[in-house]
């Protein structure tokens, strides 16, 4: 994929050839690598949940309970297998535009998932039933509860109350089952992907006939990943790994300390001014948090430091990347409102704002070191140590001006630069030799099954949020908003908390696509700026990636430190305090935002 | 009973104003038997994504254009084909043409979908960055074009270098030199605020992209059969209502890309565009499927 997506590159530049069949190719090949890595996620056990249920109960119950979800996820498997046959059979005429494969063919990977999470369910419940806590007699048991809820289910559906619930209250009651299903999967510490896998099925099935269901459902999980805005997500994960394990983004970090030495918790400070440093080469949140926390984590725990909170500061600091430009999250904006807001105008004016969240967590990050009596670095150092800092650095910030001044000046889009990157740390990681071919392996290993848990949630948030649309749930939620009031700053507020209660259920893509158009044209009327509300909603949803239990940033986050999502729930509430102060700023003075693009005349 | 429409364009733009309309009008003469909710812009997915839906009939109506109609029925291919129609006229003879329906009619019910109607959009010409006056300045231009098949071959044919992008991100790919212009709807340059950056437009008129609106099968069986024929109705005045629409917005944006943007207009001679691409009706012909299409449609303009 980096040859395909570098290929595109060279070939419109050098050849002055259409590289289009690297475009086809890379939107189908990411969401392969999501179905598959996600499949593989479940044989290796690492797809998330929020274990909060099972930690509390005797042994022997977590066995039950653990018979249940592998079960549920034996009957997902079962499902999207399915699906992914019936797709098969159906979209064998419907080609691709360039290469004129059938869409079925391409979306028989969902047979293939399906098949992995059957097969992987299989084996862990003959481990669970094998190792001497759970009796086959409780998987009878946990089976015949599913039945009986699935029958009563069924009856329900037969009665009047339903049909009169379907009919005359369908957004309501869609929005109660939606919502309803999701948090009981969650309590019960299935899967987060598989939960909401489920909780859109359910929603699904108010409407739609039986023998559509399913076939329905694994489209919208296979087209979840299809838009090609996702492949820069794989792409900095591998690139941050290459750039962490080879040492050179330590480098980058090095610099960040120099920075950040000065004051209590250098290491925390160190961690935000890097992740900041990194939004100017990338707009993602996920891809800073992997980069730059993979290389302080390791640091961070050698020299003694409260974990939760590191990966907390960690978390909360990388989204600061999606309003530093370049930032696919506001391009994103400027897609939906059709120009409304234009790209670079956006871009100016996020730099303020992505850096006060930035000074948001170093503030907190700040008083939390203080309480816990760390020291700042002591003594000075030499301008020839400075200087041997920042020439070292050199190559890491190098990229940066490749891969930005790139961008800027044309020579390729934001996401092929993602590519680049890539190429150009491999390029440095073998002129320094720091890396065998063994670890070259395992990096493409990890960056797979890194990639494959989040494609795979954003495969089934893509899902949900399908559904949602389909059960009228986000024009419920528009038409209560408008009803309340009138004033401009009271209905900013309102979706504001709007978008802070979306965000902790949704990740950022979906409820940018979801919302913004219901939002954009109440605020507009009103008078607000187009631009400013952009930041508006691209800040509040930032704060919903690091948010439990669907939050992709703190997954992340999460996943490289090996800290449990419950432990963070603590040090993230100071630093979200400052946060949302600084987002009232921001919702009450406009200028924050639009003075610079204002400057430069946009 | 309440019915689901598919987009993936904006409400307030002539084709979204047109649906409403429709929409509207189905309403008050069945006495709401016959309601829609229509979703816009993309929410329920892109054109091939609520297709399936649509054949499936978990979503009941569409709109779906004719370059993503040939991942479908290739020979559909036909109907993109540059220089089929060389006037407004001619598009608006062939559309409602009820040999030219039938034989559409007939390809669709294979695939499990039906056709309601069509919505026009205007001819499409090529802008570009840099000045471009005549088909000379067209060779090497990195042109952006839509994911077809057909546009592609187009534009290579033309001498220009086709690349795929989609939609949204052109208006940067184009102020950052990705591209070095587009060929699309002369509307659009002014309405997308592409005239900020493309400054010259070459009025080469090579295709007319038609929004196609299709609907389950579901949705036709559960009509009754007044219903049917009213929908059906009030389906066919939007339809021609889009060609006058069309053509009077082309004219209102392009005056307004001249007096408010500064775009230049150019006229080009398009003997030498039709003689290239001559080979691509060439090889349509040696497809029957193809051939059967074309040669009904020739036969509708009165031409060979
Ligand atoms: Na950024
Ligand atoms: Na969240």
């Amino acid at each position: 994929m980096t040859f395909a997506i570098s290929w595109q590159v060279i070939s419109r530049y050098v050849f002055n050839a259409p590289g289009m069949w690297t475009q086809e190719f890379l939107r189908y090949a990411l969401i392969w690598l999501g179905l598959l890595a996600g499949g593989y996620c479940f044989v290796i056990g690492r797809h998330l949940n929020l274990p909060l249920l099972i930690e509390k109960l005797s042994a022997r119950n977590a066995a039950r309970l653990n018979l249940f979800n592998a079960l549920l996820t034996l009957v997902f498997g079962v499902i999207f297998s399915l699906a992914g046959y019936q797709s098969l059979l159906d979209n064998m005429a419907m080609k691709t535009a360039i290469f004129r494969i059938p869409v079925g063919l391409l979306q028989s990977v969902m047979l293939i998932c399906g098949l992995v999470i059957v097969l992987s369910q299989l084996v862990s419940l003959y481990r669970l039933l094998t190792g001497g806590l759970a009796r086959f007699s409780d998987l009878l048991a946990t089976a015949a509860v599913m039945g009986l809820a699935l029958l009563l289910c069924g009856w329900f559906s037969t009665t009047d109350v339903f049909h009169y619930l379907v009919t005359e209250h369908l957004e309501i009651f869609a929005l109660l089952v939606l919502f309803g299903a999701f948090l009981i999967f969650l309590i019960l510490g299935s899967p987060i992907a598989i939960g909401l896998a489920y909780a859109g099925l359910f929603t699904l099935a108010l409407q739609v006939d039986l023998d559509k269901i399913f076939p329905t459902a694994g489209q919208t999980i296979f087209n979840g990943l299809d838009s090609f805005g996702f492949l820069a997500l794989p792409f900095f994960i591998l690139a941050g790994s290459i750039m962490s394990q080879s040492g050179l983004a330590l480098r980058l970090i090095d610099l960040a300390m120099l920075i950040g030495r000065r004051i209590p918790g250098s290491l925390w400070q160190s961690n935000v001014v890097g992740n900041m440093l990194f939004g100017t080469l990338s707009g993602s949140g996920i891809a800073s948090a992997s980069a730059i926390g993979g290389i302080i984590t390791p640091v961070a725990r050698e020299k003694g430091y409260h974990m939760p909170t590191t990966a907390a500061v960690n978390a909360a600091s990388a989204p600061c990347g999606m309003l530093i430009p370049p930032s696919g999250a506001l391009i994103v904006y400027s897609l939906i409102t059709g120009g409304g807001a234009s790209i670079i105008a956006l871009f100016m004016a996020g730099y303020v704002p992505g850096i006060m969240m930035g000074v948001a967590v170093m503030i907190s990050a700040w008083l939390m070191a203080k309480k816990r009596g760390y020291k700042a670095e002591e003594g000075g150092c030499s301008a020839g140590e400075v200087l041997r800092v920042i020439w070292r650095a050199l190559p890491s910030l190098l990229l940066v001006v490749i891969v930005i001044g790139g961008i800027l000046g044309g020579v390729f889009t934001a996401i092929e630069g993602s590519g680049v990157a890539v190429l150009y740390s491999l390029v440095l990681a073998l002129l320094y030799r720091s890396l065998s071919a063994k670890a070259f392996f395992a990096i493409f290993l990890d960056t797979a099954i890194v990639s494959g848990v989040i494609l795979f949630l954003i495969a089934c948030s893509g899902m949900m949020s399908w559904t949602m649309t389909f059960s009228y749930i986000p024009d419920t939620v528009g038409n209560l908003l408008t009803g309340f009031s009138e004033n401009k700053t009271v209905v900013l507020l309102l979706i504001v908390l709007v978008l802070l209660v979306v965000g902790i259920f949704m990740d950022m893509s979906p409820a940018m696509l979801i919302f913004t158009p219901i939002f954009y044209p109440v605020v507009t009327s009103l008078g607000v700026d187009p631009v400013h509300f952009g930041i508006i909603i691209v800040y509040t949803l930032s704060l919903g990636l690091v948010t439990p239990p669907v939050g992709t940033v703190l997954f992340v986050a999460c996943s490289i430190s090996g800290e449990k999502i419950t432990d963070l729930i603590k040090p993230l509430l100071p630093i979200f305090l400052f946060q949302m102060i600084g987002l009232l700023l921001i919702v009450f003075f406009p200028a924050i935002s639009l003075a610079l693009p204002r400057l430069f005349g946009l | 009973t309440l019915y689901k429409i598919a987009t993936d364009i904006q409400a307030d733009g002539t084709a979204g104003r047109l649906l409403s309309e429709f929409s509207e009008r189905v309403e008050q003469r069945t006495e709401g038997r016959v309601t829609f909710k229509i979703f816009h812009g993309g929410v329920l997915g892109d054109q091939l994504q609520y297709f399936q839906h649509i054949q499936r009939g978990v979503v009941d109506v569409g709109l779906i254009n004719s370059a993503s109609l040939e991942s479908v029925i290739p020979a559909f291919e036909v109907i993109n084909m540059p220089y089929l129609f060389r006037s407004a006229e001619e598009y608006r003879q062939v559309m409602d043409n009820d040999l030219f329906r039938d034989a559409l009619f007939e390809a669709a019910s294979k695939h499990r979908f039906a056709f309601l109607g069509y919505l026009s959009s205007d001819f499409r010409s090529i802008y570009s960055t840099r000045p471009i006056k005549n088909h000379a300045d067209l060779q090497s231009l990195r042109l952006r074009t839509i994911s077809s098949q057909t546009y592609i071959d187009m534009l290579v044919r033309f001498g220009a270098v086709p690349t795929v992008l989609s939609f949204g991100e052109l208006y940067s790919a184009l102020q950052q030199g990705v591209v070095d212009g587009a060929e699309g709807g002369v509307a659009g340059i002014y309405e997308a605020r592409f005239s900020d950056v493309t400054k010259h437009v070459l009025l080469t008129e090579h295709t007319r992209l038609t929004d196609f609106v299709v609907s389950s099968l579901k949705f036709q069986q559960s009509l009754s059969e007044t219903d049917r024929l009213i929908v059906n109705e009030e389906f066919a005045r939007i339809s021609a209502n889009s060609i006058t629409y069309a053509e009077e917005k082309e004219q209102l944006f392009k005056q307004k890309a001249i007096d408010e943007a500064g775009v230049q207009f150019y006229e080009i001679d398009k003997t030498p565009l039709i003689k290239a691409v001559e080979p691509m009706y060439e090889k349509a012909m040696q497809d029957p499927e193809k051939a059967k299409l074309l040669k009904a449609i020739f036969a509708i303009e009165k031409r060979s």
